[in-house]
């Protein structure tokens, strides 16, 4: 048994206010987050034979089926450079993204903890992404491995590429704070998350080059992705610096607007979840 | 906030908006916005202040729907309040329910950071006090052995030593003492009882009146979001058996009135000024009753129940020789009972019978209540009553030359 009352530390005297998206501080935050996205991890894969290798084997075995489906059913883009190390590699991007929002959305209600205890409400959909994370370096790994195996050029966009992931994050964290705060009062959310996401996987240059798109419908569907230039970017950087950037032969409005929209959702995220975090544990 | 105070509420109000139903389903809204429920606000904090001192074990009690659970969830901050401030003094620990942040899949060890982590501590203090944590749920041998594999006996222990070791300042149980068997509860109790003693403060929400009367400094009785009693454990919990005995009664039937009489005073025979009975000998007690209308008979009964509430027995007695009463007449009885009860805590609860006229069936009135105690070493096998034994013994040897049935007395 521990010796109680041997250091009587200063007791801090404060006044309630009801939980907040960072009640009790910002490392308290982390520390949940980190504890509970590590907890989150083990837990997915506990007892299964293969474990982790399952975060590989998910999005090897999408990407297989399509690339068959793609280029020997279809055999569409043969002649596009590195289209298999393209594929894999938005396959795994847009993978981490579909994930993490995906947990992230319904996270509030994960154990009914934010009704227990006084946790930072922030803490419950960061760790539902961080837990997402571990599995999207990995899968980095793989893809290092492919396109190395594959031929690709090492490149100094490389060296970018961890921005680009930062902005991939960035966007992921506030979809997250937005459909996690919606889904508070409305459940729908996690039910059209799948289908959102599927729609989201076709409008988004990760099967098909940016090049190929054609002018109508398809373009503005683009054009109002915040993921679309993400992904688009990330093969300029990483797989091909000939394929033509987000900014190539596009009306700079139209390829500014994904941006505004991407930043509309963060903040629009931002203030949606700290409004909610302060009734989310009565509400849920 | 005054010095030596550990928490201090001021008129505080929270209230909760109930729509007819929850989220309208589409269905619901294709049907006509009309129909949709107006949500209105059941206010289930209704402006209560109260002060808990350091040091302190403080009973919260309560029927359902009371708005224990509301407050407790306020002072730990889980809730917020619409109005009315809240101030704490150090490091509060919810107690809601055991285990929260507990992992199935990840051993006792990891658990025991989780759920340290989750009630508020730090990690790097949280992991220097596994060892104590896995003592005192004596579950030291498992320490590296998945959650899931625990009995929930085990899992139990585990998740209540998770809490109290966390040691905060302010400790808010939540029944968090309805679980685990006896042997455990009474450890529980011990350390709690050792924290308090170390300054700390201890809130307990309860259904038991027991608990309140033999645990609690203080207590306070919630009913309908407003405080009905604060104070002594034992005015707090005679107030509670009331509560619960008497107010599910039709309104017009008011405490201690029967449909025609009302009981004015009841005293217990015998009785020391704490409540304390003499073991073995019998329980008496006068109750007066005061006649509001004519009755053809009268009686009164004397109820007795354990420290949980439980009856253990209730003797009725009616007025045979006395004849009809007119309203003012006083009728005074004189009640009494074996004493078999064993040491402890019980409950005596009186009610007045009327019957009549024209032969109406007996009505009895709302129960005034009394807490006694039966001194001695109290001893829980032995049960709430002691009972005659006899016994014979026989046994039918199976070797040796006497093998013949011996018997014994």
């Amino acid at each position: 048994m521990s010796a109680i009352g041997a250091q009587p530390a200063a007791r801090l005297e404060r006044r309630l206010g009801g939980p907040t998206a960072l009640g009790q501080g910002l490392s308290r935050t982390w520390e949940l987050v980190k504890l509970n996205a590590i907890s989150d991890f083990q837990q997915r894969y506990a007892g299964s034979t293969l474990g982790y290798l399952w975060t590989l084997i998910k999005p090897i075995t999408l990407f297989g089926i399509l690339y068959v489906v793609i280029t020997k059913v279809f055999g569409r883009f043969a002649d596009i450079p590195d289209y298999g190390s393209m594929l894999l590699f938005n396959i795994m991007l847009f993978s981490f993204f579909s994930e993490a929002v995906g947990g992230a959305a319904r996270s509030l209600g994960t154990g009914g903890l934010i009704r227990k205890a006084e946790i930072p409400i922030l803490a419950m959909p960061m760790s539902a992404i961080l837990a997402t994370t571990f599995t999207l370096l990995t899968n980095m790994l793989v893809v290092g491995v492919w396109i190395t195996v594959a031929g690709v050029e090492p490149q100094w966009g490389w060296l970018l590429f961890p921005l680009l992931l930062l902005a991939l994050v960035v966007l992921t964290v506030g979809t997250s704070l937005l459909l996690s705060s919606w889904w508070v009062r409305h459940r729908d959310v996690a039910q059209a998350w799948p289908s959102i996401s599927r729609l989201l996987f076709y409008a988004t240059p990760i099967l098909f080059p940016l090049e190929v798109v054609p002018k109508g419908v398809m373009t503005d569907l683009l054009s109002i992705n915040p993921l679309a230039p993400i992904i688009a970017t990330a093969r300029v950087l990483v797989i091909d610096p000939n394929a033509p950037g987000w900014f190539d032969g596009r009306d700079p409005v139209a390829a500014l607007l994904p941006f505004v929209i991407g930043i509309a959702i963060c903040i629009g995220g931002a203030i949606s979840f700290s409004r909610r975090a302060k009734t989310a544990a009565e509400e849920i | 906030m005054r010095a030596g105070t550990a928490i201090e509420v001021r008129d505080l109000r929270k209230s909760f908006a109930v729509p007819s139903s929850d989220t309208p389903t589409l269905a619901d809204r294709l049907r006509g916005p009309v129909r949709r429920g107006v949500p209105g606000a059941l206010a289930v904090l209704d402006g209560i202040s109260f002060d808990v001192e350091d040091g302190e074990f403080f009973g919260i009690v309560g029927r359902n729907g009371s708005g224990k659970s509301t407050l407790i969830r306020i002072l730990a901050n889980i809730y917020r309040a619409d109005s009315g401030t809240v101030d704490v003094r150090g490091r509060v620990a919810p107690v809601v329910e055991l285990g929260v942040g507990f992992n199935p899949e990840l051993s006792a060890r990891s658990n025991i950071v989780l759920g340290g982590v989750t009630l508020g501590l730090d990690k790097e203090v949280t992991e220097s006090r596994v060892e104590d944590v896995l003592s005192f749920a004596g579950v030291e041998r498992f320490a590296e052995m998945p959650l899931r594999n625990f009995s929930t006996g085990m899992r139990t222990r585990l998740a209540f030593a998770v809490s109290i070791e966390s040691d905060p300042d302010i400790l808010l149980l939540d029944e968090a003492l309805a679980v685990g068997d006896g042997d455990f509860q009474e450890r529980c109790i011990a350390e709690l009882n050792r924290r308090r003693d170390a300054g700390k403060t201890i809130i307990l929400v309860t259904h038991s009146i027991g608990k309140v009367r033999q645990e609690c400094d203080r207590a306070l009785l919630l009913v309908d979001g407003k405080i009905a009693s604060i104070g002594d454990p034992d005015e707090v919990g005679l107030a509670y058996r009331s509560h619960v005995t008497n107010d599910s009664r039709p309104a017009h039937r008011k405490r201690g009135v029967t449909d025609g009489a009302e009981i004015e005073s009841v005293e217990l025979l015998g009785a020391d000024a704490e409540g304390g009975l003499p073991r073995g000998e019998r329980i008496e007690a006068e109750m007066v009753l005061h006649m509001l209308e004519r009755r053809e008979a009268v009686g009164g009964r004397m109820e007795i129940r354990d420290g949980e509430g439980s009856v253990v027995c209730s003797a009725s007695e009616l007025a045979g020789e006395i004849g009809e009463v007119e309203p003012g007449d006083r009728v005074r009885i004189r009640l009494s009972v074996e004493n078999r009860l064993t040491p402890g805590e019980y409950e005596l609860g009186f009610r007045a019978l009327t019957a009549g006229p024209q032969g109406n069936p007996f009505t009895d009135s709302p129960v005034e209540w009394a807490f006694v105690s039966v001194s001695g070493h109290a001893d829980r096998d032995s049960g709430a009553v002691e009972v005659e034994s006899a016994a014979e013994f026989s046994v039918e040897r199976s070797t040796g030359p006497a093998a013949a049935k011996a018997v014994a007395r």
